[in-house]
């Protein structure tokens, strides 16, 4: 099935789902307001929160752009100014995801951003790792758009492990969740299923879109 | 890496089984009526007030005087005093259509106090006197079991000596006498205050007025916490209140009480938090149905190095669990959450991608070239650099998060007393998960390969996922 996949040509629809998501949660948020807990509205969550967040992003995209350079040099930075960039939208659409599929925007909310933060970048790192190990096996010093292609296949066909065994743990708790009347949990399993997949996907496809450019 | 016999291989192997199941089940006995815990299990697990239910406390920024408080200010003095008591365990925040403020505390509280106590606590209104005699006579056995003072609410000691107006701070200090160790609290008065207390504890005064060699004793709002005989001349501005009751925590839950403002507001209501109520046997249910098709795909499809993945995700399971249950008895673990249990998840899958990636490697160098088990580590160093930097990547996420969205001294040092506990659970459970990867995705399932390929049945490549007679 992976065989087919050309992530080059998933880079517009990639970003018609992220700005569809975004619109449609944004509009959803503006018409019927967010369905939170009291703790999670815009006067409980004060400046500090924000600046604190604010701060929280900085150095984890500080420290993980300094990782990537310690491990692969001047590649590394774009690695890591990629992973960034990626990681930003992707946090952005798994919030307005769960704004779409009605559930709390509460804590697990947090959890299911983190999640497809943590996605993103284990896709970012298994596409570098794969590159390099790429160019050496081939003994090349520079990356060709059909060698990208090639390894971004090849990082989904890794990535496809963590995805299905997350995706396979999540179906079974929302069956159960829903067996035991636990709806409130149940609503936070699409919004978790497609965000870590989108994380996945669009994070290679504007890889491939990025060399091609 | 050096190598074991194979016996001391066998039976490191039995020791992760056995550890496991006992970091699970727990081993506990009964010794007369009391039930004596060695090691907690998943019984033993604290939930937090989303799992497990907890209790809710109301206040009504209006006061029975229709004075109105304005409800961020009450919020903040509550979340100044968990701050400074390094409480994490508790929900708060102003309900939109009410106004009012609600403090729910988890059922499981990760401290002495029980939830109704620490909830009162921290929503008491932080009313600090130091008052004349002492009015309670015995001792009683609280939720937690420790010894607190019956009459709580007693007003005999009616006669104010210094209130609020007097009392500056509080410090919570450890003393040491003849090696035994005294918890204390050292109530600070400013300059008009210390110049009372001197005249009071002046031994050479003769005045109705004078304490000296009398009982003080310090209340919070209504409720008695010790009291002190004043057997010398008190120069300095400060009373040093212990007792047997006293611990570390209580002291400094009193000290940041006193330190922060009072609220003039108190509970109006009290009630059961809802929470989900998810049944055990749905996690257990989860966990097992996760397992089988685990434990049949990793077996199956790699054989020796699915066996031996299994055992490094066991080993996974069982350390981060003893470490959110506390295991030992007397350690505390973490109180867990949804989102903490969504950490555990994921850390588990962490590992059992690193297991399946290093195994998937190792079938599939088998089966394109000649099986040789001597290269095992071949194939485990091209896959060491991709599933350590994963380790990293998370660990560096989760550190940031452990970090800015607890208790920690500079995190609130820099942004004040926000924090988040949800995020907080969610990091420590990531943080220690991925650190206890380290061991069960990339060196376990090396070692135990490294010295089950010298046993006879691992010589073929069928047990390591190759082809049969290859």
């Amino acid at each position: 099935m992976t065989k087919k996949i050309d992530f080059t040509k998933l880079f517009f629809p990639s970003l018609v789902f992220s700005g569809a998501v975004f619109v449609l949660g944004l509009l959803m948020l503006l018409i019927f307001g967010g369905k939170t807990y009291a703790e999670f509205t815009l006067n409980n969550l004060c400046w500090g929160y924000l600046v604190k967040t604010g701060f929280s992003l900085a150095f984890v995209f500080i420290l993980t752009t300094l990782y990537f350079v310690v491990c692969y040099k001047k590649k590394g930075l774009w690695f890591g100014i990629f992973g960034v960039a990626a990681a930003s939208v992707n946090a952005v659409v798994s919030f307005f995801l769960c704004v779409v599929f009605r559930a709390n925007l509460g804590e697990l909310t947090f959890a299911v951003i983190l999640l497809s933060v943590l996605f993103t970048y284990i896709t970012t790192l298994v596409f570098s790792f794969t590159v390099t190990e790429g160019l050496k096996e081939k003994k090349k010093k520079k990356t060709t758009l059909l060698l990208v292609e090639k390894m971004c296949l090849k990082s989904f066909r890794t990535m496809l492990l963590p995805l299905v065994l997350t995706i396979f743990a999540i179906i079974i708790s929302f069956v159960l969740a829903l067996i035991f009347g636990v709806s409130d949990l149940a609503l936070y399993a699409f919004p978790v299923i497609f965000s870590i997949v989108s994380s996945v996907v669009t994070t290679l496809a504007y890889i491939c879109r990025f060399y091609k450019s | 890496m050096k190598m074991l016999g194979k016996i001391l291989s066998v039976m490191f192997v039995l020791l992760i089984l056995i550890f496991s199941i006992l970091s699970v089940s727990g081993y506990s006995y009964y010794f007369g009526d009391n039930k004596v815990t060695v090691f907690k299990g998943i019984k033993d697990l604290k939930l937090s007030e989303d799992l497990g239910g907890g209790v809710k406390f109301t206040l009504d920024p209006v006061t029975a005087d229709e004075i109105y408080f304005d409800a961020p200010i009450v919020v903040d003095i509550i979340k100044e005093r968990a701050a400074a008591a390094g409480i994490n365990d508790y929900r708060l925040y102003v309900q939109d259509s009410t106004g009012n403020v609600e403090l729910v505390v988890p059922n499981d509280t990760n401290s002495e106090f029980g939830a109704f106590e620490l909830a009162s606590f921290l929503s008491c209104i932080g009313d600090v006197t130091i008052r004349e005699g002492n009015s309670f006579q015995q001792y009683a056995v609280d939720t937690k079991g420790n010894s607190v003072f019956t009459d709580f609410y007693d007003t005999e000691s009616e006669t104010v000596i210094f209130d609020r107006n007097y009392i500056t701070g509080a410090k919570n200090i450890t003393r040491k006498v003849d090696g035994v160790t005294y918890h204390c609290l050292d109530i600070e008065l400013n300059l008009e205050g210390a110049a009372f207390l001197s005249q009071f504890t002046d031994p050479t005064a003769n005045s109705d007025a004078s304490y000296y060699n009398s009982t003080v004793s310090f209340w919070l709002d209504d409720r008695m916490i010790s009291y002190v005989t004043l057997s010398e001349h008190l120069t300095e501005g400060i009373i040093t209140f212990t007792d047997e009751s006293f611990t570390a925590e209580k002291t400094k839950l009193y000290a940041a009480i006193i330190n922060a403002d009072a609220m003039l507001l108190q509970p109006t209501h009290i009630q059961d938090a809802e929470y989900y109520q998810i049944p055990l046997i749905m996690i257990t249910l989860i966990a097992g149905i996760v397992l089988v098709a685990l434990a049949f795909v990793l077996i199956y499809r790699y054989k020796l190095c699915g066996g031996i993945a299994l055992v490094s995700i066991f080993f996974q399971f069982a350390m981060l669990l003893a470490f959110c249950t506390g295991f030992f008895a007397k350690a505390g673990g973490i109180v867990m959450d949804t989102s903490a249990v969504c950490a555990f998840a994921f850390t588990l899958m962490l590992t059992i991608f690193s297991n399946v990636y290093v195994t998937e490697k190792i079938k599939k160098d088998f089966t394109q070239h000649k099986f040789a088990p001597a290269t095992i580590h071949e194939q485990f160093k091209s896959c060491r650099a991709l599933i350590f930097g994963i380790n990293v990547i998370v660990l560096l996420v989760a550190f940031v998060g452990f970090f800015m969205f607890g208790t920690s001294g500079l995190a609130i040092t820099l942004f004040g007393d926000s924090a988040i506990s949800s995020i907080h659970k969610f990091s420590t459970v990531l943080l220690i998960g991925t650190a206890l990867n380290f061991i069960s995705g990339y060196i376990l399932p090396e070692f135990f390969l490294l010295n089950f390929r010298n046993f006879k049945f691992a010589q073929k490549a069928e047990m390591f996922g190759g082809k049969k007679n290859d």
